[in-house]
């Protein structure tokens, strides 16, 4: 769910998606459903923090999505052909818990504001 | 801001934002047991104390933050 990712510094980065028309998240309406709106911060936010990991020499852990909080949604939701432009910040860090605030946008019109947290598998875990 | 004024702010905000009774914000209470923290909740708090007070929590430090006053002076002496 991210085509592109544009890292700013480590606290801020941007991602893309031009929604195909074969989206698993494209719903009845030919519209991308909440949950897809929601995987493609999920990504968005592990590209950065994956990223960050690999400039710091450290490997690239599996994430899980902890919570998400203070979800916003906006119809009309993307149809295939619309581009998602995101803007993530990292809000806070603490261990391998990363708390990240998203606003993504088709068209300079926002459809999703929301806090994401991601829980990164320390290196090592079992899985 | 005067350290009375943070406590005040700080047990409000707190209170609020994990839905717990701001009476059972005690000075020497423990944190995680009276606001019922967990690894993902911790950051929560963490990013509540950085955006309200301008203070940024160290990973490092948390161990050392056990009770509200331990809170309050970390943050105090950093504002």
């Amino acid at each position: 769910m991210v085509d592109g990712y544009f890292f700013e510094d480590d606290l801020h980065c941007r991602s893309e998606l031009t929604v195909a028309a074969d989206n698993m998240f494209l719903g009845e309406g030919g519209c991308v459903a909440e949950e897809g709106l929601l995987e493609h911060v999920a990504q968005t936010s592990a590209a950065h923090i994956g990223h960050i990991r690999k400039m710091e020499g450290q490997s690239v852990t599996l994430g899980y999505i902890g919570d998400i909080k203070r979800a916003v949604f906006t119809p009309p939701m993307p149809a295939a052909g619309d581009t998602l432009h995101t803007k993530l910040t990292v809000v806070s860090q603490v261990g391998n818990v990363t708390l990240v605030s998203a606003e993504t946008s088709v068209d300079a019109r926002v459809v999703l504001t929301c806090r994401m947290k991601l829980a990164n598998e320390n290196e090592g875990d079992a899985r | 801001m005067e350290k009375d004024e943070m406590i005040k702010k700080m047990v409000e905000i707190l209170a609020d934002e994990f839905e717990v009774d701001a009476e059972t914000i005690q000075p020497e209470a423990n944190i995680k047991e009276t606001m019922h923290l967990d690894s993902l909740s911790l950051v929560d708090m963490v990013a509540l104390v950085n955006e309200e007070f301008g203070v940024e929590i160290k990973t490092p430090d948390l161990p050392t933050i056990k009770t509200f006053t331990d809170l309050y002076d970390y943050v105090f002496t950093r504002m």
